[in-house]
């Protein structure tokens, strides 16, 4: 099966072991990947800080490069509650409200990709290692993603998952305002991440980049480096930049 | 308002503050959470009771007249207002007429935002709130930071402070023994007043019904006694039928501070009690805009639960002062573009991540992060316009940089080199963003993603065959 990767431009660019790790679980479970080297940002920052004008011709853009048959699997929860609800204020019209309608079709987070075709029993992969996952907003309430996910990491052998009702509550990342409210931020990212780190976990697993990049960004600067690692979930199965010990 | 992020900075310092939310907020979300657990059809009941707040508000052309028209009917004045400011004057007259110098109101969130408590005492009125929560900030000289809990930012602690200080009530911790004291401190009040004025929190056009939740009793001894009885109401609060009003009871008090149902539920009948007259203030201010306002439309459904306070994350952070209004949280975000004075419009809507626990909390299906978005783009014209303009400058860099695979790259490359060849004034930028010291700023990679992906590509041997389509269009 031939699926087309997204992955935004904020793993691209700054988590790209996280990036290899989705293009790796996709094709361990025999998705044959492709990758158009076009694609960048799928224009959400703009949309969230009130300004849908100049979203748009990233949405645009988005929209033309993704006009083809194949499912698009996007690593991140926020990107594909962008596409496939919040293009709706943008007042798409015409061939452009065509294309969205065709994406909004076949545009999947990763985890729900997999477990929604079946592909999710034909992972194997092994972890030792105790791990939280935090639940980013978007991939909760928008994509709905929490079952998924559960699922697919329950194919992960040998690791201890374990829950926080912390981990539900929001991380304080919220793209413009970590910057525009950055104490705010980090005062809800320190709490959440006190919470789980009293679980012990060895990694935080997201399912995010500007979450993991925000409570990674907390941990370093908190000098945690050596007790926990925030990941994006697809690096437990395929150990793409895991760090160990 | 002062600078926003420094009004969150003070916020997040006042260590009493911080407890007080933390321990006020706990309780208030596990007791919800008990309530809806008992409620096996909750996520029924919500969609009824969305149903009935979006009917009411397509309707409400339809059904303001008649309710106008049974309340009339039936002897029930009622008083239209299109701002606050006529609003209080209308209530300032009928206490004019019959000389009331002291009146009693229980708790009204719509008194609050038109100012009605400062009109009548400019002209001579002593108004004295009834509500324990009310009272306390009343006497504290503060204003409620939550709508349904005014003194939701005091501990016990300096609620008893307080109290004691300000009205001679003899000093305790304990919540049940304060509101005691209190309402019998208010009993004399009571006999006293000759003017009730009281919110309503729903208003029945089929029979005339107005609706008032409460769980003090306050609300009824002060309609109840009083001569005359003023009810205020926000012109979205008409519903349909006595089925759609039950139909909201069912969510109303589980959603707000989960309880079962609250203490007194008062149907008053359109005719006013004998030897009492009634007034029924209709008020616009700015709802008229809300409803023109395509899908911010969807604000009006609102029923005043405050589920939505109890759920967000800033506002358990910020409390309810910080949003400089008398709506906080995520629907007083939502509500600022239309009833808002525009020294908060500018600003307010910063005070939210997204994280939708108001949307997924709201007990009539309001999309608050949805509309909080849309906000946003109202608020431009109020906020200072450098800031608007850099905001703007920076986004529509950002585009550029996104707009195409070469300047994707370059604009990676310079972010990369900006770190090597400037560290300092790279740190220094990313500082004014916020990201520094205690949360590092994230590094450029040194290779892209897309770069590695097609890389290993090009290794025939890991692939067995080379894909051509992964080197670029799918
Ligand atoms: S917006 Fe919804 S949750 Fe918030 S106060 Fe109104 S009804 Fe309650």
């Amino acid at each position: 099966m031939k699926v087309a990767l997204f992955v935004p431009c904020l793993m691209d660019r700054f988590l790209p072991d996280a990036g290899m790790a989705v293009a790796r679980l996709l094709e361990s479970v025999g998705a044959q990947v492709v990758c158009d080297s076009r694609q960048t940002c799928c224009g959400q920052p703009a949309v969230n800080a009130g300004h849908p004008d100049l979203a748009r011709k990233m949405a645009l853009r988005m929209l033309k490069l993704a006009d083809h048959e194949l499912p698009v699997v996007v690593p991140s929860g926020s990107c594909v509650a962008m596409m496939r609800d919040a293009y709706g204020l943008l007042d798409l019209s015409g061939e452009d409200a065509e294309r969205w309608s065709s994406l909004r079709g076949r545009v999947f987070e990763l985890a729900e990709f997999l477990v929604h075709r079946g592909l999710a029993d034909r992972v194997t992969a092994r972890l030792d290692a105790r791990v939280v996952v935090h639940h980013s907003c978007h991939h909760l309430r928008h994509v709905h993603g929490a079952g998924p996910l559960a699922a697919l990491l329950g194919r992960l052998v040998g690791a201890e998952i374990v829950e926080s009702p912390q981990a539900l509550q929001c991380c304080g990342f919220g793209g413009v305002f970590s910057v525009k409210l950055p104490e705010l931020s980090v005062a809800l990212g320190r709490a959440r991440l006190q919470a789980m780190l009293r679980l012990e976990p060895r990694y935080i697993a997201l399912a995010d980049a500007g979450c993991a990049l925000h409570l990674g960004g907390i941990v370093e600067g908190d000098g945690l480096s050596s007790r926990v690692q925030v990941v994006h979930y697809a690096q437990l199965f395929t150990g793409d930049g895991l760090e160990v010990g | 308002m002062t600078d926003l992020r420094d009004t969150v900075r003070e916020k997040l310092a006042d260590r009493a503050l911080q407890e007080a939310l933390a321990r006020s907020l706990g309780i208030v979300r596990d007791k919800r959470e008990g309530a809806l657990a008992e409620l096996a059809s909750f996520g029924d009941a919500v969609d009824a009771a969305s149903r009935v707040r979006y009917q009411a508000v397509q309707r409400l052309r339809e059904l303001l007249p008649q309710l106008e028209s049974r309340l009339v009917g039936e002897g029930t004045h009622v008083l239209w207002a299109r701002d606050a400011a006529e609003a209080c004057r209308k209530v300032v007259d009928i206490a004019r007429q019959r000389s009331v110098l002291r009146c009693v109101m229980s708790k009204s969130m719509v008194a609050e935002e038109i100012g009605l408590d400062a009109a009548l005492k400019a002209a001579g009125t002593a108004v004295i709130q009834s509500d324990l929560g009310e009272r306390v900030v009343q006497l504290a000289h503060q204003r409620p930071s939550h709508i349904t809990a005014p003194c939701l930012h005091l501990s016990a602690a300096e609620v008893g402070r307080i109290l004691h200080e300000r009205s001679g009530i003899e000093l305790s911790t304990d919540p049940e023994k304060l509101s005691r004291s209190v309402a019998k401190a208010l009993r004399p009040v009571f006999f006293d007043a000759q003017m009730a004025v009281s919110g309503i929190n729903m208003a029945v056009a089929e029979t005339g019904h107005l609706v008032l939740v409460e769980n003090e009793g306050n609300c009824r001894m002060g309609y109840t006694l009083a001569p005359v009885h003023v009810a205020v109401m926000g012109l979205e609060k008409v519903v349909a039928s006595l089925q759609d009003a039950g139909t909201l009871l069912s969510v109303l008090a589980r959603s707000a501070m989960g309880q079962r149902a609250t203490c007194y539920v008062s149907l008053l009948p359109p005719r006013p009690f004998p030897g009492q007259e009634r007034y029924l203030v209709i008020v616009d201010n700015g709802r008229t805009d809300a409803f023109g306002a395509g899908p911010m439309r969807d604000c009006l459904r609102c029923i005043r639960c405050g589920a939505c306070l109890n759920a967000c994350p800033v506002y358990e952070r910020v409390g309810g002062h910080a949003y400089g209004w008398t709506y906080p949280g995520p629907i007083g975000i939502v509500l600022a573009p239309f009833l808002g004075p525009s020294e908060v419009r500018g600003e307010i809507s910063n005070l939210c991540s997204l994280c939708g626990a108001c949307t997924e909390a709201c007990p009539v299906g309001i999309p608050l992060d949805r509309l909080i978005v849309l906000a946003r783009g109202l608020s431009h014209p109020y906020r200072p316009a450098d800031a608007v303009r850099k905001e703007r400058r920076f986004l529509k860099w950002f585009g550029a940089a996104m707009g195409g695979r070469l300047r994707y790259r370059l604009s990676h490359l310079g972010h990369r080199l900006a770190g090597a060849w400037f560290p300092e004034r790279t740190r220094q930028l990313e500082a004014s963003l916020g990201w520094s010291g205690t949360r590092a700023a994230p590094r450029p990679a040194a290779e892209l993603f897309r770069k590695r992906f097609r890389k290993r590509r090009e290794l025939p041997s890991e692939l067995g065959e080379r894909d051509q389509g992964g080197r670029r269009d799918a």
